[in-house]
């Protein structure tokens, strides 16, 4: 037997997985599109739900100017982040892992900047005191909150990360957290600087991480047993 | 790879100043970027995630054996290699809806490779992931119809070189390995690994770098004992 021969596969294995390919269907890309529209709904819709069924929007005694400011900034990095974490151009392998941990790393520090950009150009709204337990519930309804669109991120993902499902969960996470940021500007009345960042942004961080470890559990790829 | 250094380059000219310019032919993307095969085997992978079901025997068969052959120098197993194979295609097959449109299939297929093997690596603890020149040997002493003491300095030049590909850096070492043993492009082993165009670059040339140093080595000491032979 040559080299090259002892290094092709053997006639047998291929038809082995072509018969078991044809014995396991799997969908097309339009099924695959279909099943993806329909879980983001579902995601959008439970969150949307769990968003209203805690109160809905409130904005106590902000201005509109700093909602709409704190909102449209909120919006602009979840939108960036959406399309860095779930879409790489012409490429089955997602982004580089620098562009991914560059985007998770710099999102806390710029949230929690804008949070202190409001806080400067509306002193008056954000002089008013937070006691830590509102923090801490208000921190908690925000995991809660982006605990949501991160399992609709991450489950039409499931098992096709090879490179780095760590980073991309990671990735993921944050995007899930700054959707959530949004949300949490939205709902809380509290506009000091110190309750923005304990209660809206240090949760993104805690996404982030649960975002890493489900997308380790979740997206890295398996092997499959014929 | 270490034949064609061996035998195609070294032996026919020995001595320092014949290895002192020689630069290793880096494949690099623009020399692939119209590769016929590649793009036929991306537009049959995307006709298969369009629903056309015989199209993936042609997805099987432009990328098993490049699979195998990958697999098979870190495995070192003919039938472990097959099991990923089998594995990787299944996966493929698995995760057709999600191909993208004008993604190339090649990449894709060598990361899942690559992670099954480590995976298998890790589970088991037996495999050896690191690649041989044995059998490169065996193909050189075939290969190379040349006198005894060519066929020693060629064997002496993979064997250094063996040696110093192991003690590389892993991240250096793969994306050599990719570009320069599998044929990948800079791109398609940048995608592979996760990384940046630039990064693979940067670690492919630092390997460049540490094998020309060996043969380099190699070559003036090859040339000490010419000059050496002469004088005697």
């Amino acid at each position: 037997m040559t080299q090259e021969h002892a290094r092709e596969p053997q006639r047998d294995l291929r038809a082995r997985v072509l018969a078991e390919a044809a014995r396991t269907p799997s969908p097309t890309r339009s099924e695959h599109r279909r099943r993806v529209i329909l879980l983001a709904a579902i995601g959008a819709v439970a969150t949307v739900t769990l968003f209203v069924g805690l109160g809905g929007m409130s904005p106590g005694t902000r201005p509109v100017e700093m909602i709409a400011f704190t909102v449209g900034f909120g919006l602009v990095a979840a939108a960036v982040l959406t399309r860095l974490s779930s879409t790489a151009p012409r490429s089955m392998l997602g982004r580089p892992r620098g562009v991914l941990l560059t985007a998770v790393v710099l999102t806390a520090p710029v949230l929690a900047v804008l949070a202190f950009c409001a806080t400067l150009a509306w002193p008056e709204s954000a002089a008013e005191h937070v006691d830590a337990s509102t923090d801490l519930a208000c921190g908690a309804l925000t995991v809660l909150q982006g605990a949501l669109p991160l399992i609709a991120l991450l489950l039409p993902r499931r098992g096709t990360d090879p490179v780095h499902p760590a980073v991309t969960g990671a990735a993921l996470g944050m995007t899930a957290g700054a959707w959530t940021v949004v949300m949490a500007y939205l709902r809380c009345p509290h506009a000091a600087a110190m309750h923005c960042i304990l209660a809206h942004v240090v949760p993104t961080l805690v996404l982030t991480a649960l975002g890493a470890v489900l997308g380790w559990l979740l997206l890295r790829v398996r092997g499959v047993r014929a | 790879m270490f034949v064609v250094l061996a035998s195609s380059q070294f032996l026919p000219q020995r001595g320092p100043l014949a290895l002192r310019d020689r630069t290793l032919a880096v494949a690099d993307e623009r020399n692939r970027k119209a590769d016929p095969a590649s793009v036929a085997l991306d537009a049959a992978m995307d006709r298969y995630a369009r629903g056309e079901d015989a199209a993936f025997a042609e997805v099987y068969d432009g990328l098993a054996p490049r699979l195998q052959a990958f697999l098979q120098r870190y495995t070192h197993d003919r039938a472990r290699a097959e099991d990923v194979v089998q594995q990787t295609m299944l996966q493929i097959h698995r995760a057709r809806g999600r191909f993208t449109p004008g993604a190339q299939v090649v990449p894709w297929a060598f990361a899942i490779a690559r992670r099954l093997l480590i995976d298998m690596h890790r589970r088991g603890g037996r495999e050896v992931l690191a690649p041989t020149s044995d059998d490169t040997l065996t193909q050189l002493m075939e290969a190379v119809d040349a006198r005894a003491d060519d066929v020693a300095i060629a064997k002496e030049i993979a064997v250094r070189l063996s040696e110093e590909l192991a003690r590389l850096p892993e991240n250096q070492r793969v994306a050599f390995e990719l570009i320069k043993q599998d044929g990948l492009s800079v791109a398609e082993a940048a995608q592979i690994l996760g990384t940046t165009v630039p990064a693979v670059k940067l670690r492919a040339h630092r390997a460049y770098e540490a094998m020309r140093a060996t043969l380099a080595e190699l070559g003036e000491r090859e040339g000490d004992n010419v000059k050496k032979g002469g004088r005697t």
